[in-house]
């Protein structure tokens, strides 16, 4: 019986990393958050709004810095930063948008590209959470992307053209009532996927992470304690390369989607 | 809360983040580096577009050296070939005018011999005359009845030439 409650405790205790509060939690510091309702709707703030902050924060202030004060020649961080904007505009931009609309998008490309990279990352420093593990935040960022392949296209293409060029020309009358709804399926599964995939990956890293750490306290003995450190320790690192992974591949996948409801005939 | 529990608040808060820190970024960082980076890639293609020109200049004013340093050896090597020719003639015209006024020289030289001669000669014939006409009447003067004397002067007389 007592073995179960413990079970039952450790997994609380992995739930309770993961899984978002209304006070923030800075180890056994249990800051207490405003709570309010406005329109009928709960907008109180959580643990995980707060850390988005922090990163949105980080993120503003480390990129004005970087591109402040800058020769033609840059150094450092700032030459990061330009890398990464060189390879988003060359690789991930221009390939899917094309060389003309690819700059109108990249402001915004590199904005969800740091966002989430800043995200990711700060759930990877002591006391941070992971804003992008909790699926509402990701469902925000898989909307914003929506809203810009529906504005890109219907911007393109006009709205009715953009409706009509979903579905592929020359089809049958007969199969119409069949293709619209799977076609207008498969333009929600792309967001729900993009939403689905990066809440996913940034959860599982940190619940494989707590679950190696919770086995030393399951089994109640040091003998595990090396192992488990080195198994979560590696774990931390292949983190580190999720986070920019997960980035990326939401960035890519954006701008892929963005391109091909610009460019439907493809 | 729940791992999977919907929260409207959390999604209208992550939209209104999410937006605010793209406007700030678009306008503060991302206006600066991507304007940055065009700069700085067209002024690398303009510096290598100017850096071929610059080849092609060189190789054609290069090339240009080269035909006028050809010119101007094929010119040096007629100058030369020219004045070769014309030292060549003059020579060859002095040498013949030499020649000619040597012969010349010769030529009245040997006028002037003979001429001198020739005068020598009428002296010579006038004088051995006049030697036989005075030394005729001397013997004329002594030896003029004697008969044999008579006969000797007139064979001298006769043996003289008439002229030269």
């Amino acid at each position: 019986m007592a073995t179960q409650a413990e079970d039952q405790s450790s997994g609380n205790f992995i739930l309770d990393h993961i899984v978002d509060h209304r006070e923030l939690h800075l180890g056994p510091l249990h800051i207490p958050l405003p709570q309010f309702e406005l329109f009928g709707i709960d907008m109180s703030i959580t643990g995980h709004l707060v850390m988005m902050w922090i990163a949105s924060l980080l993120l503003i202030v480390s990129l004005i810095i970087s591109t402040k004060r800058r020769g033609l020649v840059p150094s450092g961080f700032a030459n990061a930063i330009e890398a990464t904007a060189v390879f988003i505009r060359d690789d991930v931009a221009v390939p899917n948008l094309g060389t003309r609309d690819a700059p109108k998008y990249m402001p915004f490309l590199m904005t969800v590209f740091f966002f989430i990279l800043f995200c990711n990352l700060l759930g990877l420093i002591p006391f941070g959470q992971t804003a992008t593990g909790n699926i509402n935040v990701t469902a925000a960022l898989a909307a914003i992307s929506f809203a810009m392949m529906l504005g890109a296209g219907i911007k393109h293409n006009g709205l009715f053209g953009f409706f009509k060029g979903l579905i592929p020309p020359n089809l049958p009358v007969a199969l119409l009532p069949l293709m619209i709804p799977l076609e207008l399926l498969g333009l929600l599964t792309k967001p729900f996927a993009l939403c689905i995939r990066l809440f996913a990956n940034l959860l599982a890293g940190h619940v494989v992470i707590l679950s190696l750490i919770g086995i030393i306290f399951i089994l109640k003995t040091l003998v595990v304690a090396p192992f488990s450190i080195a198994f979560s320790l590696a774990m931390y690192l292949l983190e580190i390369f999720i986070g920019f992974l997960q980035a990326y591949v939401f960035t890519l996948l954006t701008a892929l989607f963005v391109g091909l409801c610009i460019h439907q005939e493809h | 809360m729940d791992l999977l529990s919907p929260n409207t608040g959390l999604i209208i808060w992550t939209l209104i983040t999410f937006v605010l820190v793209l406007l700030v970024l678009k306008k503060w960082a991302w206006g600066p580096l991507l304007s940055a980076l065009d700069q700085r890639e067209t002024r690398i293609r303009e510096a290598l577009e100017q850096a071929d020109k610059a080849r092609a200049e060189a190789a054609r004013a290069a090339k240009e050296n080269e035909a006028a340093l050809a010119r101007t050896q094929a010119e040096a090597q007629a100058v030369i070939d020219k004045a070769r020719e014309d030292a060549e003639r003059i020579a060859r015209d002095v040498r013949e005018r030499a020649e000619a006024e040597a012969r010349q020289v010769i030529e009245q030289a040997r006028h002037t011999i003979d001429r001198a001669r020739n005068q020598a000669l009428r002296e010579l014939r006038q004088q051995t005359a006049e030697l036989a006409i005075l030394a005729a009447g001397q013997l004329l003067a002594e030896n003029l009845d004697d008969e044999r004397n008579r006969k000797i002067a007139n064979d001298f007389i006769d043996r003289m030439p008439l002229q030269n």
